[in-house]
């Protein structure tokens, strides 16, 4: 390569000098034949599920043919919003409790039901914090085919050496706290409790268990400047201050789950899809186990689970439904459970769920649904979501004081929230 | 047929015409998919990024005009400062690195060294290795419990920070690795421009009994100063564009050293595709393409003064 001459370093210049282009392109005509759905996925772990229960409804319905698309979580819903400006969104998608109300608010999406009938599409077999959860203004336009709660997990050995009572159902915050400290052990590098900043599996369940909220139910107020949700925060980040969870830092590096699963971690708050992965680890197969949370002034966890939604752009609208409602269905609901990643939405069909890992009191998470708060979320969630990410962080680093992270984020989301109202 | 009924000085001059117009069309001919590709895939995208930037654009498209209210807010936006700075302060780190390359550089292109390709192959490993491969092993070398680097600067007595996690030292981190993984493509440039410079020169520089430090000074920079620039543009302008490495080891749960690492490209991701402002997104686009035209301009004017063409 000879010296660069000034030329070149221009031109090179000018091309690397790049805008990120915003444009989105949108392609041609959606699907094939007139009787092929379009079912779009995220999970990989839940893929052999999802095309076995695919195939049923393709042998149920002759003639029809699903092509089932898994797209990447990180690109799923860019790509479904871009797919449905080009007119190319797919037939049926899942959807999360998170998004959802964006796609609904824009009218992407095609009602199952009006919300007041909802019992004709069974909702009474699902529970009904989620089934709620996909409605909006009156329509129902999902049921959930799957759902989650949070448990409290912990490691019998660690407990055993300490000599404390394993956590059982009448289990309240002072117990939790009280055994986090004395099973912790410094020496040997054993934390009682991970005060994890992590939302559904750790602290949105302390702050509805302390009769706190995140966002306000007719979800135009953030919940942040509310004296029991700061309580709640305050009480993790206290466990920090007193050594028995590991420092913020701990975990970001490494995550609460390795630290349990390295038996560095007596007790975590961890949710139900979490199963699989700890049944692969022999420490927790072994010593490990799951109750439900520990009671506050209420009880309360955190729940969402994946709807199956028809996009309003649907070649196919009746089929689409007839579709959606059947991966959602009882049939689904058996072919999930027995593939054991996660619990089927319909009720009863959880057991094959529960058989997947008798060594553990897995019911823990179904004993929960009565008292299960929907994830919460309005139209645009990830804008305040990352306000949490902003200010949260601080304090629980101990750089920044609780009341004043918690106050700078409640003005920086209820910002959001107006805007939000403003913009839908 | 006109040549026949006007055999005049014209008739030469239309040909002489011909001739050039043809060449012009060959030439616009074989630019042409060049030119097509840009236009469609770049420039017009520019354009309209512009024009999306003066307005709002719903989730789900749907532009309604603004006029300039993304860019009062873009100079109100807290985030947008702090972040500006932190792609300068990273931008100005990552430039340390050009002196080390030219360093390696130089002692790869040492006549005597044996094992010349091996060490080049080492040097250029990592900017064939996917990126986000380099961030997630350098993520579990920065870990602060269980990281290589901290196991390393214990055993000399020294404890690790927790680097990617402490505000103080994330960015720094992030830099280090940025320069490690371009040394390799800097260092390629450099030794192509300094096999470049004549033996002749040095020969002389030698017979006039010039030592090693003063060769590399008098002779080696002055005439590798234009690749010196070239990489000194191209290491700016990817620097203020630096997102996927940030993205890729900051992207922890929840990190509080995210706001002291956060570059501009990351709030435009954010603002643009995880907030679902799409215009705003498309505003703080422009501001960076602003700044790193400045930024490239001025580095073409101050060029003048210490970089020799030959």
């Amino acid at each position: 390569m000879p010296i660069p001459r000034r030329r070149t370093v221009l031109g090179a210049a000018a091309a690397a000098l790049a805008a990120p282009a915003l444009a989105a392109c949108g392609g041609e005509g959606a699907g094939g034949g007139s009787k092929t759905l379009r079912y779009t996925l995220w999970d990989q772990n839940q893929y052999p599920a999802m095309i076995k229960a695919a195939k049923e409804f393709e042998s149920q319905n002759p003639g029809v043919h699903i092509s089932l698309e898994l797209v990447p979580y990180g690109q799923y819903w860019t790509k479904l919003q871009t797919a449905a400006i080009g007119g190319t969104a797919p037939d049926v998608a899942w959807m999360s409790t998170l998004t959802f109300q964006l796609f609904a608010a824009y009218d992407q999406l095609l009602p199952l039901s009006t919300a007041a009938n909802a019992a004709s599409i069974g909702a009474a077999n699902y529970p009904p914090a989620l089934v709620e959860a996909y409605a909006w203004k009156g329509q129902q336009y999902g049921l959930p085919k799957d759902y989650d709660t949070i448990g409290l997990w912990y490691n019998k050995q660690l407990f055993d050496k300490a000599g404390v009572r394993y956590p059982d159902a009448t289990w309240t915050w002072s117990d939790l706290r009280d055994a986090a400290r004395k099973l912790t052990d410094k020496k040997a590098g054993v934390h009682g409790f991970a005060a994890e900043m992590s939302n559904q599996s750790c602290y949105y369940d302390f702050i509805y268990q302390n009769d706190g909220f995140v966002i306000s139910p007719d979800r135009k107020r953030s919940g942040y400047d509310n004296p029991r949700t700061v309580e709640a925060i305050t009480f993790l980040i206290d466990m920090i201050k007193d050594g028995s969870s590991p420092s913020m830092a701990e975990i970001v590096d490494s995550g609460s789950a390795s630290l349990f699963q390295s038996g560095k971690l007596a007790m975590t708050y961890q949710g139900s899809w979490m199963t699989p992965q700890f049944a692969a680890v022999p420490l927790l197969k072994k010593y490990g186990d799951v109750t439900v949370m520990a009671k506050g002034r209420k009880r309360a966890t955190i729940t969402n689970g994946l709807g199956n939604c028809v996009f309003r752009t649907t070649r196919n609208p009746e089929l689409a439904k007839k579709f959606a409602l059947f991966m959602s269905g009882k049939r689904t609901g058996e072919i999930q459970a027995e593939a054991g990643v996660v619990i089927p939405g319909y009720r009863g069909t959880e057991k094959a769920w529960l058989a997947t890992n008798k060594q553990w009191q897995l019911q823990s998470f179904i004993d929960e649904v009565p008292y299960a708060v929907p994830f919460p979320h309005s139209i645009n969630s990830t804008a305040w979501q990352d306000d949490e990410q902003t200010y949260l962080p601080q304090a629980w680093a101990g750089y920044d004081d609780i009341g004043d992270a918690t106050r700078k984020l409640a003005d920086a989301m209820n910002l959001d929230l107006r805007r939000e109202a403003r913009t839908a | 047929m006109s040549t026949e009924t006007n055999p005049t000085g014209g008739t030469k001059r239309r040909r002489r015409l011909g001739i050039r117009g043809r060449e012009a069309l060959w030439g616009y001919g074989l630019i042409a998919p060049t030119a097509l590709g840009l236009g469609v895939f770049y420039v017009w995208p520019v354009i309209q990024t512009l024009y999306v930037s003066f307005n709002s654009w719903g989730p789900f498209g749907g532009l309604k005009w603004l006029g300039l209210d993304n860019y009062r807010e873009l100079f109100k936006d807290e985030a947008v400062g702090r972040s500006l700075l932190n792609s300068a302060l990273y931008t100005l780190m990552v430039l340390i690195g050009i002196p080390v390359a030219l360093v390696l550089a130089n002692l790869l292109n040492r006549r005597l060294l044996r094992g010349k390709s091996f060490y080049r192959v080492l040097y250029f490993l990592p900017v064939v290795t996917m990126p986000t491969a380099v961030a997630m092993i350098w993520r579990w070398l920065l870990n602060g419990d269980f990281g290589l680097v901290n196991y390393l600067l214990g055993k000399v007595g020294i404890h690790g920070a927790n680097w990617l996690s402490d505000p103080n030292t994330a960015l720094i981190a992030i830099a280090a690795v940025g320069i490690w993984a371009s040394l390799g493509y800097n260092i390629i440039l450099f030794v192509a421009g300094l096999q470049s410079v004549p033996d002749q020169l040095y020969e002389a520089a030698e017979l006039d009994g010039a030592g090693p430090v003063t060769v590399f000074f008098k002779v080696t920079l002055p005439l590798v100063s234009p690749t010196v620039f070239f990489v000194a543009v191209i290491t700016v302008i990817n620097a203020l564009q630096v997102f996927d490495l940030i993205y890729l080891m900051m992207s922890t749960s929840a990190n509080p050293a995210l706001p002291a690492t956060r570059s501009i490209v990351y709030l435009f991701y954010q603002r643009a595709f995880m907030e679902n402002d799409r215009s705003y997104g498309a505003a703080i686009a422009f501001l960076l393409m602003i700044i790193i035209v400045i930024c490239t301009a001025v580095q073409f004017r101050l060029q003048k003064r210490w970089v020799h063409y030959e």
